[in-house]
């Protein structure tokens, strides 16, 4: 039995692998999406900076503006960079960055001692695009930006307006001096001390984009030829290979082996490369624990070729196996999460998912990479697809005809 | 003479949505992952039920002070009750447990000693050491943990200004002889408690607002997703519809029908005429249906009509360009099939269709404007928010994308398959 299911396995790895065009899916394509998603490449115009780039327009010139310029310039998240609103208008706009911000004239005015005296309004506009995934963190910094160069005076109004609730100035001109001498004071201070610590649970990794495409894109490209597996029982039904298999003592459970072998063998060794790719030119730390994310990818790959079996049973075409299987892959791997991180769906959506197998690999490899989790962790994941593998097979052999 | 191509191109397009599979791939597969995309980027907005989750969050006071309540009363605060779903716990270990599990976004633990690190010294007026809050984030669930954080540095930031403030007034009073130092007590508490009347009150913690504005092609704060996503993914598919319709040129050739279609009264100009045709007409369905579909289903907003049709052909007849291309560089159907799926997924992430690669590298940028997708999806971006005249340049560029592709593809046809019409 083991000579046959090894010809058979040998006979459908040559035929998958004839074209040389089989490469580009198995292996360039995948690598080319997950460098360009994780974020491989080095951002525009920063000569070797990659922080995002934020396009400033400061219509103002103030010091208070160059002050909150030199504030965002202060992290290591955003590059700033002065060019007029109308630029900074046309690289939103052709989505060379995801946020602009525009400081208005007046904004130093407003944040004068006049002006705060005034009860002016000092304001900044951040121009985001809606369908960036990276503006949030660029929200974020502004907000940092704002804070660091609004505290002294906040702190410098507040005592301002506490004094004079309880011991009324003289005058403006007494109210105008304390507050000077009260910012002058705030803004001699040292920076506040932390407030807020941020810990990773369980020890692991805070997001890494490059940890979500890793994992996202193996999912993706993975699963989407095992789908294509339901092609290899079209073709040889066409053909009339498996009607002559019953000509030889060879059992359906051998056949059915060997021919689900092969792909799956294929999608061990292309989930291999994947994660090697993400170890050293994405710094992935897949390598946590072997023996999860073996665990793990072995029964993925298991869910992935008897969803594609059971296909198999339903397609009449090569061609219908193989849109089938690039829809299905895809469509799956978007709502199980391998696209886009799982909070951002709906409550109801995230609950109707769970019953896609990739929800659960994608839970798995989360937990491995960034929750820093080991075997007894994704247990219950890999019993799920286990379970999902079962199923399928189960589908699979009951609908498999010779012809 | 035009019957005959007519009939032809008809024939080719009622083999390409003749099977169920096919049109699963190229009319639902964009419509799904148009929808799909839209929901994760939770562009629908909240009015229609598909708003994003609130953010699971866990929160263990170990302090009970003053300034720990006050947190954990803005965390439950109506203000919040649509962005946050937060839960007390007790135990520190057990919260951190659950966010380990992906149960919760972030959990807040608030240390004893919290907020007493806020209040000066009542004798010498000195700071103690800052005891800080820790927040526990889920690094699977990157936003939320994050927005959690905000709102929790924040509250802090607002609390320690308010006493800084505090702090500050009483020592300029004391230094200016302005208040006896045997009242500076009695003033100190007068001040903390104005402060701290205002620790819950947004207004008077901020001096500078952020004007937050979605930079959207299709009307402003109005952003829908979808008019980002079908535009995007129909064009995704539109190469594969295309590349499928180009196929047909090699597999008839193998299977003979081509040179039998000489045996007809109909000239080898007419044959390529009517399989050249169907494979645009193909493409221009394709992308006609997802726009019909989307409108009467999402009521989606596309712009007028006679420049959306206008973009259509120009879309399909450079997206048929590059089907040519591939059949003509290809050396069977099989290749044609594969090449096709891998250009059109290239054209996908370069055009933008699966994430934005906003701020990447600037030959990637240049390298998508050798795309259908990248010129047609910021024409029918500039269209949905009226933008009509925007429309010129990419339906020209689409055009003379068409034209360069043809020529080439003729060109090599010529030199690579000049018995296309024989056996």
């Amino acid at each position: 039995m083991l000579n046959k299911l090894t010809a058979i396995i040998r006979k459908d790895t040559a035929l998958r692998f004839e074209g040389r065009s089989e490469l580009l899916f198995f292996l360039i394509l995948p690598l080319i999406f997950t460098f360009l998603i994780g974020g491989g490449l080095p951002a525009a115009g920063g000569g070797g900076d990659n922080r995002l780039l934020v396009p400033v327009a400061d219509e103002d010139g103030s010091p208070r503006s160059a002050a909150l310029l030199a504030a965002l310039a202060d992290g290591d998240v955003v590059r700033p960079e002065a060019m007029s609103r109308a630029e900074a208008e046309a690289l939103l706009a052709d989505e060379d960055a995801a946020a602009a911000l525009i400081i208005p004239a007046g904004f130093g005015a407003a944040l004068s001692a006049d002006g705060l005296a005034a009860g002016q309004e000092a304001a900044v506009t951040l121009l985001v695009s809606p369908t960036s995934n990276v503006a949030p963190a660029i929200e974020g910094e502004v907000n940092r930006a704002v804070s660091a160069l609004a505290r002294p005076l906040l702190v410098a109004r507040n005592a301002t307006e506490g004094v004079a609730a309880v011991r009324p100035f003289a005058d403006e001109t007494a109210r105008a001096a304390f507050f000077a001498a009260a910012l002058a004071a705030a803004e001699a201070e040292a920076a506040p001390p932390a407030r807020v610590v941020t810990e990773v649970a369980a020890g692991g990794n805070a997001y890494d984009q490059r940890a979500q495409a890793s994992a996202g894109q193996l999912i993706t490209w993975v699963f989407i030829p095992l789908l294509g597996a339901s092609g290899l029982f079209v073709y040889e039904r066409l053909m009339g290979t498996l009607r002559r298999l019953l000509t030889t003592p060879t059992r359906k459970s051998t056949f059915l082996l060997g021919a689900i072998g092969s792909q799956y063998l294929a999608a061990l060794a292309q989930m291999a490369i994947l994660v090697l790719f993400g170890v050293l030119v994405m710094r992935v730390p897949w390598g946590r624990d072997p023996v999860a994310l073996i665990v793990v990818l072995a029964t993925f790959g298991l869910a992935g070729v008897a969803l594609g079996t059971a296909l198999g049973t339903f397609v009449k075409t090569e061609g219908q196996a193989s849109n089938l299987s690039i829809m299905l892959g895809m469509a799956m791997a978007l709502l199980g999460g391998a696209w886009w991180p799982m909070e951002l769906f709906p409550a109801g959506l995230q609950q109707i998912v769970r019953v896609l197998p990739t929800t659960w690999a994608m839970s798995a490899l989360t937990d491995i990479t960034m929750r820093g989790q080991g075997v007894a962790d994704i247990l219950p994941e890999a019993g799920v697809l286990l379970a999902f593998a079962a199923a399928f097979f189960l589908v699979g052999l009951w609908r498999f005809r010779y012809e | 003479m035009m019957n005959k191509i007519l009939t032809i191109m008809w024939k080719d397009v009622r083999v390409l949505f003749g099977d169920w599979a096919t049109v699963a791939l190229i009319i639902a597969g964009p419509l799904v992952l148009a929808l799909g995309l839209g929901l994760v980027t939770g562009g629908f907005g909240a009015d229609d039920g598909l708003a994003i989750s609130r953010i699971p969050v866990l929160v263990v006071d170990q302090d009970g002070g003053p300034i720990a309540t006050a947190l954990r009363d803005v965390l439950t605060s109506d203000d919040l009750s649509d962005l946050l779903a937060p839960e007390a716990l007790a135990d520190a270990d057990a919260a951190r447990a659950r966010v380990a599990d992906g149960e919760a976004a972030a959990a807040i633990i608030i240390p004893p000693g919290f907020s007493d690190s806020f209040l000066p010294d009542a004798m010498t007026g000195d700071m103690p050491a800052a005891v800080a809050a820790q927040v526990v984030a889920d690094p699977g669930a990157p936003i939320g943990a994050a927005v959690v954080r905000g709102i929790v540095e924040e509250f802090t930031a607002r609390v320690a200004t308010s006493v800084a403030g505090v702090r500050l007034g009483l020592t300029q009073l004391a230094t200016s002889g302005a208040v006896p130092p045997s009242e500076l007590a009695a003033v100190g508490q007068q001040l903390g408690e104005g402060a701290f009347g205002d620790t819950t009150n947004a207004a008077a913690a901020s001096l500078i607002r952020i004007d937050r504005q979605s930079v959207t092609t299709t009307g402003g704060d109005d952003f829908n997703a979808l008019a980002y996503f079908a535009p995007s993914m129909a064009l995704l598919f539109l190469m594969y519809a295309v590349t499928l319709g180009a196929r047909t040129l090699l597999a008839e050739r193998r299977e003979g029908t081509l040179p039998r279609m000489l045996a007809a009264p109909v000239s080898a100009g007419q044959v390529l005429g009517g399989k050249v045709g169907g494979i645009f007409l193909g493409g221009f369905m394709q992308l006609s249906a997802l726009i019909l579909l989307t409108t009467l289903l999402f009521q989606l907003n596309w712009g007028n009509p006679l420049i959306v049709l206008l973009l259509v052909v120009a879309a399909a007849l450079a997206a048929t360009g590059w089907g040519l291309l591939i059949a003509a560089a290809a050396a069977n159907a099989g290749q044609v099939t594969s090449l096709g799926m891998a250009v059109t997924l290239l054209f996908g992430i370069l055009g933008g269709s699966f994430v934005p690669l906003e701020n990447a590298w600037p030959a990637l940028d240049a390298l998508s404007r050798i795309t259908p997708n990248r010129w047609a999806l910021d024409g029918f971006t500039a269209l949905a928010s009226g933008e009509t005249a925007a429309v010129l340049m990419p339906v020209a560029a689409l055009l003379v994308m068409a034209v360069v592709l043809f020529a080439v593809a003729a060109l090599i046809f010529r030199r690579r398959q000049g018995a296309l019409l024989t056996a």
